[in-house]
């Protein structure tokens, strides 16, 4: 191949590469989205200068990989960071924006309103539709039939909520059979109908006013110049409220719902100071230390001898029991997790089964709260003993025979021989391992999340905290679980979580670093 | 008692005790068969299944079969699921396959200018790299649905609920590797490179011909590594993908257990049927692993 | 082979790195001249850090050149890439591609460069022929001796057909027998392709036995650069005298005197004075004249101490045996003298007590005068 082939052959890899960037920034730039947009062409001219320029040849090997981090890890932390400064909850759900939109979109039906009769035809493809409407009092004779207008087709249920079409006068019908109002209401098509806002040829607007008609509208809400709302229909004046994150009359009764906004530094102090989110989370806060600490202790305490058995030499089947016992670590750990959560089940569970047969025991293992970190405890050391093994291993093969041979010289016993001889070489470079191990369990929301669920539930934890939660399932409950999904504490919380944890990082990585040199 | 029948008597208690662990370790595997062949969606209780019916396994597999719906009159309905539970799995295996490629792209030409090369910021960047991946996944995930939602609406076929876009989100996990491979790049010299260059190898042939060659057992260790961590992945993918056809096998498996019912039977066969070829998997690679694990344990 | 001109000249070379901030931070080798003719084998030698390794690196192309010009074959190489520089580079670790195999790993830079497979295949058996790997080619370099590796080294640079080889200090990690034969070996692919070799080690036996010329490199500075007994006999310098050989020139530090025609060397003042005054005789008396009274550095070989008179010009002086050493054919005296240690290399197959008194002779004519602050030769 010649020069010019392999030149003309990059220039149509790249080309096939960035012309589709390029539209895709495009789009972004007419739908308003300029920051983004700017942002995208930002990025793509770095992207072709690095690629382009000898200058950035170090680079060519980075960009990809750190724009990945910087969209995925980076953007998502300043995000959350972002967050953890408002009012961001399920009342306080959209941008303040939206609310002006609903609000502006939200319409009445006028005395005198024109009323107009609807057919409705199923259209191209399955779930789109189109409306035909006549108007109610028009000339009906037979020469000179009604206007008719027609929308565009439109899909149910609708893609915008409230969502605008423009209707157009038209001479036929379109083709195919209108449905009948039995299908009309069987489908519950007229539900769906409501919120659709059609635009006639002379700019009034239509909605459906009952179950057979469309009626001419008026906007409820006109906005006045000091940026609030006026009711067309009593004059009643609101305005935003950035402390509630509502639209409130001068009587502070709030209209139409709340809006996202600035909150300072309310979610940080609502966990010092609001008893019902403080209380709870200093005692998850202290469970999950307890529970991260346990748990590298444990796993350590197992791996560590099963390993010191298995070094061994006079031990037959080594390899065969070494095989069966990093088992628990080759099962993907969310299907370990959820076959424990049966067998924990206290009342059809394995081992109350077994525990009953034997001893005539069965504990409470998903009420107890002392009981179900126990069993916590015993799951995941049964999930993280092998990594613990494995490692130590490794460890324990690279210690020279010769000092054990030194010792029995000495005439050192086996035990002695751990305490003085093993145990100290081979913690030191464990130490990295259990740090990563703890900060591993710290937000182990797998273990958590798909075993209990963080529950027996905490009493007084305003029915989100459970006794077992750790800060991360805590933190993923407020955001996701029930209709509390308050993001601006979540956020707030797990930016503290994100602290801890990078501190511990960081300690481990000066740790690391220490030894190596 | 001389010290010949002592190490005799130690030997055989090392042996009960690791029988009797090894068989304690195995329980939630022997009950979870028992259970996917049972009748009933109990949960893993016996070893050994009183009454064993494969309409579970038929369940998973897509496969029509007859229910009793009415115990007295004997009356039987055919029940199929709607999205065969091991479209999961597939599921799984593919964004799993997929984005643990791209992690190996994007993490080995990062570590190799790591490694090798000289910039600005360097160390700096690799610490930052590492304490900022730290921030778990889950806690971003306000910000990984507005990312999406944002994406989807210029590129649909990577925005929400699609499995492209749970993609994107797992590649953005590359510091980790990208330490591993470092470290992996860096035990090899450089005079290996340098041999190239007066070989007439232009940096760019020397990684691709010399240095990824050379590499692969930590490539394989990290594809294995990401692989199965992304296998397991759970809530990320939980918030993502929120159509049935579309779930990985962690969200679908979890889905046979919300609180009001609890399926066992149909989670053990699923459990069984996927969890068989990645365990597997896993333990074919193991050698591989456990030296990539100790190296990077030991040396990192 | 062909015809080539390996000649390479280095100009005013200096090498200097930065620190984070694009400082100078270290100069690592401080503006040297060095011309190594066409077909010579000449060896770079020092301690670790004199820039040895450096030049060659940067005669490679492996380093930038920081100041001054290196011409391979009368062209000014400073800004070509290694490729097109016309050397080969043989690796103190060998650094072979461990998943190619030996024939590979020695066809590489052909099969990069697109040279005929036929033509590749001819050259790559002429060096394997050469180095007696030819049974061993289909071979992964795990699965060679030390040994082989080194000649897999040696034979990817043959193939290459370069106008100099270069070696960075390539014996170095083979055993001490391997590594005789090796450097054998290696002189005799000089004398049979008789390519211009430029050779870097840190072993000045190694740079002894196989150098045409030798040039002594210390602290980014060439020392002295000659043929090897002009280096060891006339040393230019204390560091020269003191690196070449082993064990080292024993250097004294004391002062001439001149007094009515007789030249004296005097020790400086220690407790013990076991040589204290020496009268100087023949060519050194003569030397001395001409340099005058001043303080100087004595400097003699440890062969030139005998147990019994041998010579006209010596000078006797006493000495307790701090240890002995007997090599076999020789013994190696170590004697506490003033604030120094004076080391003899004695032909005698007695053996030697501590602390036993002797008598030596030293050899005058074999001695050199150095200057103290300059360390010149005077």
């Amino acid at each position: 191949m010649n020069k010019s082939t392999t030149k003309l052959i990059q220039y149509a890899l790249a080309a096939s590469v960035l012309l589709p960037l390029f539209y895709v920034n495009f789009l972004m730039y007419m739908s308003g989205n300029i920051l983004m947009a700017m942002g995208m062409l930002g990025l793509l001219v770095l992207g072709i200068f690095i690629y382009a320029s000898h200058k950035g040849y170090v680079y060519r090997y980075l960009f990809p990989g750190l724009l990945g981090f910087l969209i995925f890890v980076i953007f998502p932390l300043i995000y959350t960071f972002w967050i953890s400064f408002h009012k961001y909850d399920a009342r306080n759900l959209l941008t303040k924006e939206r609310v002006e939109q609903i609000l502006l979109s939200e319409t009445f039906e006028p005395e005198g309103a024109l009323g107009y009769a609807y057919k409705i035809y199923p259209g191209v493809s399955f779930n789109t539709y189109q409306l035909a409407l006549t108007p109610k009092d028009g000339p009906a004779t037979a020469e000179q039939l009604p206007p008719m207008f027609l929308s565009p087709e439109f899909s149910l249920p609708l893609v915008d909520d409230p969502q605008i079409l423009d209707l157009s006068l038209s001479p036929t019908p379109p083709s195919g059979e209108a449905l009948t109002l039995g299908e009309i209401t069987r489908g519950k098509l007229h539900v769906m109908l409501r919120g659709l806002k059609l635009k006639l040829p002379d700019q009034q607007i239509v909605a459906l006013s009952s179950l057979r008609e469309f009626s001419t509208q008026k906007p409820v809400w006109e906005k006045t110049k000091d940026g609030g709302f006026k009711n067309l229909q009593d004059g009643t004046l609101i305005h935003a409220q950035s402390n509630s994150g509502f639209f409130e009359t001068e009587d502070g009764e709030r209209v139409g719902v709340g809006f996202r906004t600035w909150a300072g530094g309310e979610n940080y102090s609502r966990i010092i100071n609001d008893e019902q989110i403080k209380q709870p989370f200093v005692r998850i806060f202290f469970w999950t230390f307890a529970f991260a600490f346990l748990s590298m202790l444990t796993t350590f305490a197992l791996g560590m001898f099963l390993a010191v058995l298995l070094e061994w030499e006079g031990l037959k089947a080594r390899t065969l029991y070494r095989t069966l016992l990093i088992f628990p670590y080759a099962v993907p750990a969310f299907l370990s997790i959820l076959t424990f959560q049966g067998m924990f089940n206290q009342e059809f569970g394995a081992v109350n089964e077994f525990l009953g047969a034997l001893f005539h025991i069965t504990p409470e293992w998903n009420t107890n709260p002392w009981l179900a970190k126990t069993m916590i405890l015993i799951v995941n050391l049964w999930l993280g003993y092998p990594y613990m093994m494995i490692i130590c291993t490794g460890n324990l093969q690279s210690i020279s025979k010769s000092i054990y041979e030194a010792s029995a010289i000495d005439g050192s016993t086996p035990w002695a021989n751990f305490k003085r001889l093993t145990l100290p070489l081979v913690l030191p470079p464990m130490i990295p391992v259990l740090i990563a191990s703890f900060a591993f369990n710290f937000n182990n929301f797998n273990l958590i999340f798909l075993l209990t669920g963080g529950s027996p539930k905490m009493v007084g934890g305003a029915g989100i905290a459970g006794e077992t939660d750790i800060l991360v399932t805590y933190t993923f409950n407020l955001a996701f679980k029930n209709s509390g999904a308050d993001y601006g504490l979540a956020s707030a919380i797990a930016t503290i979580l994100f602290v801890i944890v990078g501190i511990l990082a960081w300690l481990n990585l000066k740790k690391t670093q220490g030894s190596a040199s | 008692m001389n010290s010949g029948s002592k190490r005799l008597t130690r030997k055989l208690l090392a042996h009960a005790f690791l029988i009797l662990f090894i068989m304690m370790i195995m329980t939630p595997f022997l009950t979870v068969i028992a259970s996917s062949f049972s009748r009933g969606n109990f949960a893993p209780s016996k070893l050994i299944p009183t009454e064993i019916s494969l309409n579970h396994w038929k369940y998973v597999l897509g496969i029509p079969y007859d229910e009793v719906v009415n115990v007295t009159t004997g009356e039987t309905r055919t029940l199929k699921a709607d999205v065969v539970p091991i479209r999961w799995f597939w599921n799984s295996i593919k964004i799993s396959i997929i984005a643990s490629g791209g992690i190996l792209l994007l993490s080995g030409t990062c570590a190799y200018a790591f490694a090798r090369m000289k910039f600005a910021f360097k160390n700096q960047t690799m610490t930052g790299l590492l304490i900022l991946q730290m921030f778990p996944m889950v806690l971003a995930l306000v910000a990984f649905y507005t990312i999406l939602e944002f994406i989807g609406q210029f590129a649909p076929r990577m925005g929400l609920n699609t499995h492209a876009g749970l993609t994107l989100i797992y590649l953005g996990g590359v510091s980790i590797y990208i330490w591993m491979i470092k470290g992996y790049f860096e035990t090899i010299s450089t005079s290996i490179e340098e041999s190239a260059r007066i070989d007439g190898a232009s940096p760019f042939q020397a990684f691709i011909l010399i240095l990824l060659p050379m590499s692969a057992p930590i490539f394989a260790v990290v594809f294995i590594l990401s692989f199965i961590s992304y296998m397991s992945e759970y809530p990320v993918a939980s918030v993502v993908l929120q159509t049935g056809d579309q779930w990985t096998l962690a969200v679908g498996a979890n889905s046979f257990l919300y609180e009001q019912q609890k399926l066992w039977g149909r989670f053990s066969a699923l459990a069984v049927l996927s969890g068989i070829p990645i365990t597997v998997l896993f333990i074919i690679c193991q050698r591989f692993l456990v030296s990539g694990l100790t190296a990077g344990g030991v040396k990192e | 082979m062909a015809e080539h001109n390996g000649k390479v000249v280095i100009n005013k070379l200096e090498k200097t790195y930065l620190d984070g901030k694009g400082k100078p931070a270290f100069t690592a080798v401080k503006g040297i001249d060095l011309i190594i003719e066409d077909g010579e084998f000449m060896v770079l030698v020092g301690p670790s850090g004199c820039g040895k390794s450096t030049t060659l690196r940067m005669v490679a192309g492996l380093e930038d050149i920081s100041e001054g010009t290196i011409s391979i074959g009368d062209t000014v190489v400073n800004k070509l890439e290694p490729k097109d520089r016309g050397i080969a580079m043989v690796f103190q670790n060998y650094a072979l591609y461990p998943h190619l195999s030996v024939f590979t790993n020695m066809a590489f830079s052909l099969q990069l460069s697109k040279v005929p497979k036929a033509e590749i295949k001819k050259r790559v058996d002429i060096a394997a022929e050469i180095l007696g790997l030819s049974d061993m080619l289909e071979r992964k370099p795990k699965a060679l001796s030390g040994g082989q590796r080194q000649r897999v080294a040696v034979g990817r640079a043959i193939v290459r057909n370069p106008k100099v080889f270069l070696f960075d200090e390539p014996l170095s990690n083979l055993d001490a027998k391997m590594r005789v034969q090796m450097r054998t070996e290696i002189s005799n692919l000089h004398e049979r392709l008789g390519t211009t070799i430029l050779y870097v080690t840190h072993d000045q036996v190694e740079a002894m036995t196989m150098g045409d010329r030798i040039c002594v490199m210390n602290a980014g500075e060439i020392m002295q650069v000659a043929d090897p007994l002009t280096l060891y006999k006339h040393p230019e310098n204390m560091f020269v005298a003191s690196f070449i050989g082993s064990p080292p020139m024993n250097l004294i530090h004391g002062k001439l005197k001149l007094d009515n025609d007789q030249a004296y060397f005097i020790e400086n003042e220690g407790d013990t004075h076991p040589l204290g005054t020496i009268k100087l005789k023949g060519p050194s008396a003569q030397k001395a004249k001409e340099i005058g009274s001043r303080p100087v550095v004595l400097g003699i070989r440890p062969e030139h101490l005998y147990e019994r008179s041998q010579h006209e010009n010596e000078a006797e002086f006493t000495a307790p045996v701090s240890l002995a050493e007997p090599m076999g054919a020789e013994t190696l005296l170590h004697m506490d003298m003033a604030n120094h240690r004076l080391i003899g290399r004695i032909q005698n197959d007695r053996l030697f007590k501590r602390r036993e008194e002797v008598t030596l002779y030293l050899h005058l004519d074999k001695c050199s005068f150095f200057d103290p602050t300059t360390e010149q030769v005077l």
